[in-house]
């Protein structure tokens, strides 16, 4: 019972002037052991979602159950890794020390040691680095052996490759579904990018903005592992276009956008 | 999925080794006693040269040598009266210290508490120290009680503005982080609040470091508590200018050293 179920989930903040509904009635569900995708416009409520399945925010409306469990006992029982865009890392703390954060604060003895997921996550040797001395990438490394250090059923992730170049992040990707697979979590992949979407996830849940709703899912069904060979077949195409099409659902072609005031666009 | 573990693992190698960071350290501390060297013979040729240029008596300001003198004559008395000082200014410092922190966290935790009492904090400080002494004087008696509450009113203002600045600078995400994790209060606080705000709250203890052997000295000047304040005030009155001004020297070194300590321990701390 590892996995994530979303009925009707709807977030409404009050602002100064008005009432803003972030997330609309959201349905979904995330099979245990599963890699989900969110993609959407900015502002159209990804990072809320997160935020409500980990317990950083309540819904306004319907219900979330994380491995079974509502998010405030699933939070409270160590089953929920966090992954920010930002690493977020202790500055003053060593990798070792950061990656050990969350079992000082739980007060547990894991079943695998800090030290194993420094080396899963690729950073063997750099335990008592200090995150100024790492690189952005690295840095991002040491958030995710974090965020896995208590063994989470679910690991959710907002932007995590989102500062990075793009190649640094094709690598990381491809040790991320390494890392998903051996350590068997329920994972939630927060990004912008639809080829990311597509290359990581077994389903790629589509959002629209204003307000947020799920615009519909993608299956994914290339096989596993993936390699960015993938990429280059038309079936993968297929698929970005698929997710392309739910993105873009009610966009007229530019030309005929209506109330666009005509401009000169040559030599701008 | 062969050849993914190389890439792009990088060479811990590059790293500073410690010996490389001691060195680093060393030449650190040599150009501080340098630079504090040259800046002092700065000052002495200054002040001489400035005597002589305008042909200053010296019942009126004596010079570099005739200051030494009288230091060495009386560095019983007055390292006696620093010691006296320097015990009000750090007891009252620390108790500055301690009650600005936990205002600071009480403030930070609770709106309400803040609503409370932060009128009456703000009220405390635009209270000019010299118009209430007498009444200090009078509930705390002419020993040390006067100095200490005067160095705590002084004092834990700077601190706890700069803890609670400091309080407040822990990135949003930091806070998700812990509350993912499910940690409690106390440990957002032990573990992230206080190392984040710990620049800060050295910012403010450095200001108050300073300023509480001011305000000591000050109240000693109205007490006549037995410290420096009260030595220079005394050969002040007894025209005993080389006293007085080697009373003035030693002071302004001690707050020299304050200053310089302060910093030290912030950058071992923060560092
Ligand atoms: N704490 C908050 N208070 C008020 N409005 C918020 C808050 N958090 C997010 N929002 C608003 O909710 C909407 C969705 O935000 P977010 O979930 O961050 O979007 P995304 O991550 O998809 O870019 C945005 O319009 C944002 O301004
Ligand atoms: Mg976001």
């Amino acid at each position: 019972m590892g996995g994530i179920e979303l009925r009707g989930a709807t977030k409404r903040f009050a602002l100064p002037d008005r009432e803003l509904t972030a997330l609309d009635s959201i349905d979904m569900t995330i099979p245990e052991g599963a890699f989900a995708a969110l993609i959407g416009p900015s502002g159209c409520g990804k990072s809320t979602l997160l935020r409500m399945i980990a317990d950083v925010l309540q819904p306004t409306e319907g219900q979330i159950a994380v491995a079974g469990q509502p998010p405030k006992a699933a939070r409270l029982s160590h089953r929920i890794g966090f992954v920010f865009q930002a690493a977020t890392l202790l500055p003053w703390r060593t990798v070792r020390e950061n990656v050990r954060l969350p079992l000082e604060i739980a007060g547990v003895t894991p079943r695998r040691s800090p030290e194993a997921l420094i080396d899963l996550v690729g950073l063997h040797g750099f335990e008592d680095a200090r995150p100024a001395q790492l690189s952005g990438g690295m840095q991002q490394r040491v958030a995710i052996a974090r965020a896995l250090v208590l063994e989470p059923s679910v690991l959710l992730m907002d932007e995590p490759f989102g500062a990075l170049d793009e190649i640094t992040r094709q690598r990381m990707n491809v040790e991320l579904l390494r890392i998903w697979k051996e350590s068997g979590t329920t994972a939630v992949l927060v990004t912008h990018s639809i080829s990311e979407a597509v290359f990581m996830a077994d389903t790629v849940h589509v959002l629209s903005a204003n307000p947020g709703r799920l615009a519909g899912s993608v299956e994914i069904d290339l096989p596993r592992p993936r390699s960015l060979g993938q990429m280059k077949l038309p079936a993968f195409n297929a698929l970005e276009n698929a997710v392309r099409d739910l993105l873009f659902l009610d966009d007229r072609p530019a030309e005929q956008a209506p109330r666009r005031p005509k401009v000169a666009a040559v030599g701008s | 999925m062969t050849g993914l573990r190389q890439v792009e693992t990088p060479d811990w190698r590059a790293l500073p080794t410690r010996w490389a960071e001691a060195q680093v350290r060393l030449a650190a501390v040599r150009r501080a006693v340098l630079s504090v060297l040259l800046g002092l013979a700065i000052l002495l040729s200054l002040w001489a040269g400035a005597l002589r240029l305008f042909d200053v008596p010296a019942f009126i300001a004596p010079g570099p040598a005739a200051t030494f003198a009288s230091f060495a004559e009386n560095r019983g008395q007055l390292f006696g009266a620093l010691g006296h000082t320097l015990t009000g200014a750090g007891i009252g410092l620390v108790i500055a210290t301690v009650l600005a922190l936990m205002l600071a966290t009480g403030f930070t935790l609770s709106r309400v508490m803040s609503r409370a009492l932060m009128p009456l904090v703000i009220g405390m400080r635009t209270v000019p120290v010299l118009a209430v002494a007498p009444l200090l004087i009078l509930i705390f008696g002419r020993g040390q009680g006067a100095t200490i509450v005067t160095v705590v009113i002084v004092g834990f203002f700077p601190i706890m503005v700069n803890a609670m600045r400091g309080f407040r600078s822990v990135p949003a995400n930091v806070d998700e982080l812990f509350h993912v994790a499910g940690a409690r209060w106390w440990q957002v606080l032990w573990k992230a609040r206080i190392p984040f705000a710990l620049p800060f709250i050295f910012t403010g203890l450095r200001t108050a470091a300073t300023s509480a052997l001011l305000s000591a000295m000050l109240a000693e000047w109205l007490s006549g508590s037995p410290g420096i304040g009260r030595l220079i005030y005394d050969a002040y009155s007894y025209r005993d200018m080389p006293l007085m001004f080697a009373a003035v020297a030693l002071s302004m070194a001690t707050a020299f050293a304050l200053f310089a300590a302060t910093s030290r321990l912030e950058r071992n701390l923060t560092e």
